[in-house]
């Protein structure tokens, strides 16, 4: 190791140390700079190599008990940097991402990735110069209203039964309770958008976060129709299922045709409302289409979802019904034929009818 | 972006297109109390729609400029409205107002 150079930082001089094991890759070299430079040239090394021990002590016992060979370091250099991490309490767990772990970004990347797995609809606004207050009274008004269709949709439903223990089956979380709605950074979704979408579900990478994804999706960029949405400053509204109620009194309480509000409405709200723009909606998770507004407001015609399954099983099953009959009735008339003629050429049969028509069964 | 002398602001986009990506952001760029100075209008066309989207801007003195905001990047469309604005900056400042 040498000494790279020095700054003057707010009158504190700063002293930079490099390695130059040749054994180092730049990453970690890089790390270690970041790490070392607040740290004045009389570093302990000593205290640093015994973490050093420890480190691989730790590694050592990771590996007896499942961990993964190839993460474990392999000598004494390759350990140098990680272990000063760990000594300063900065080595995590978390899995390789394209940014350092512990960023903004990596935060937001992981967050939009799982959003866009786990969301079966979500609802793409544009938001023009809201005010925070504006922004707050919307989130209000949004949960009160969600509120109010939960409270109607559980009035709708039948009360459930106890079974026969006489326990009352647990409920599941009412839809409005999870819908929420988030304003996002436009960069990181797109990104989170490609690997989400177009990332290979056997692509052998550590992590969807991590460069090996980045560097696989890269080429899609551009590609996926919703990332023409996410421009300027946008935000999403996420449905935990297609409920079309929900979605309906989303859309005519945030995005009204004709904007009546009732007297005692907050003037925040109202004036928030005005400035949110309906851009479209994405559906279906991932490999899901992404629909414009017409689209949309198609979907809250509909039926929900458990009404849309019976109607297709009751369609599918009287056209099978019909089936069966069609090809049933050639054969059966030809039975019915046959059996006739059988019953007309043979005598004992005849007999024991005429018996059976002549002598009533005793009571 | 000077907003002072804009009375009423009408747009029309589709926001699949990607060249509606500069009418998006000056839609933003409008000032937060702007809905209470000038008139706008915002027309969303459907998916499927070839029009280019379109900003009509009506100053306070009455000149109307239509924009082709798909030929113009944000900047542009900031540089040609401010024309016209700090020429009526101009004439309000003489006119001692």
């Amino acid at each position: 190791m040498f000494l790279a150079g020095c700054v003057v930082n707010g009158g504190v001089l700063f002293t930079w140390r490099c390695c130059n094991f040749k054994n180092l890759t730049t990453a970690n070299s890089r790390i270690f700079n970041v790490h070392t430079a607040s740290r004045p040239f009389t570093t302990n090394w000593e205290c640093v190599l015994k973490n050093c021990r420890v480190a691989q002590q730790d590694a050592a016992l990771d590996l007896s008990q499942g961990g993964r060979e190839d993460q474990a370091p392999k000598s004494d250099l390759d350990l140098f940097p990680r272990c000063m991490l760990l000594y300063r309490g900065l080595w995590s767990n978390q899995p390789p991402s394209h940014r350092p772990y512990d960023s903004r970004q990596t935060l937001l990347h992981r967050t939009y990735i799982s959003l866009l797995r786990a969301t079966p609809l979500m609802i793409v606004f544009q938001h023009n110069n809201l005010r925070g207050g504006e922004l707050v009274a919307i989130r209000r008004d949004l949960r009160f209203a969600m509120q109010n269709v939960d409270a109607q949709v559980a009035a709708s439903q039948p009360a459930s039964t106890p079974d026969e223990n006489g326990n009352i089956p647990p409920q599941p979380r009412p839809v409005g309770e999870q819908v929420k709605m988030v304003v996002v950074n436009t960069e990181l979704f797109s990104a989170a958008l490609r690997v989400a979408e177009y990332l290979p579900k056997d692509a052998k990478v550590g992590s969807s976060s991590g460069p090996e994804a980045y560097d696989m999706t890269l080429q899609y960029k551009g590609s996926h129709p919703m990332e023409a949405l996410l421009v300027g400053p946008v935000g999403v509204i996420q449905f935990p299922t297609v409920s079309p109620p929900h979605i309906l009194a989303v859309l005519n309480l945030l995005f009204p045709e004709k904007a009546t509000f009732k007297k005692g409405t907050d003037p925040l709200f109202i004036s928030g409302v005005s400035k949110m723009l309906l851009l479209g909606a994405k559906v279906d998770k991932v490999g899901g289409q992404t629909i414009d507004t017409e689209a949309l407001k198609h979907i809250t015609n509909l039926g929900d979802l458990p009404t849309l399954r019976g109607q297709l099983l009751g369609l599918m099953q009287s056209a099978g019904a019909g089936l069966v009959a069609t090809l049933q009735s050639p054969s059966k008339a030809l039975w019915v034929t046959m059996e006739g003629r059988r019953k007309m050429l043979d005598p004992d049969s005849q007999k024991s009818a005429e018996e059976g028509s002549s002598d009533p069964p005793a009571a | 972006m000077i907003t002072k002398f804009l009375s009423n602001v009408a747009v029309s986009l589709n926001p699949f297109s990607k060249l509606s990506k500069s009418t998006r952001i000056f839609l933003s760029m409008l000032p937060p109390d702007a809905r209470t100075t000038m008139k706008i209008q915002t027309k969303l066309l459907p998916r499927a729609s070839e029009e280019l989207p379109k900003i009509a801007v009506t100053f306070k003195d009455g000149k109307v400029m239509e924009l082709e905001s798909s030929k113009l990047s944000i900047k542009d469309l900031v540089e040609e409205l401010d024309r016209h604005s700090r020429i009526l900056r101009k004439k309000e400042e003489l006119g001692g107002n």
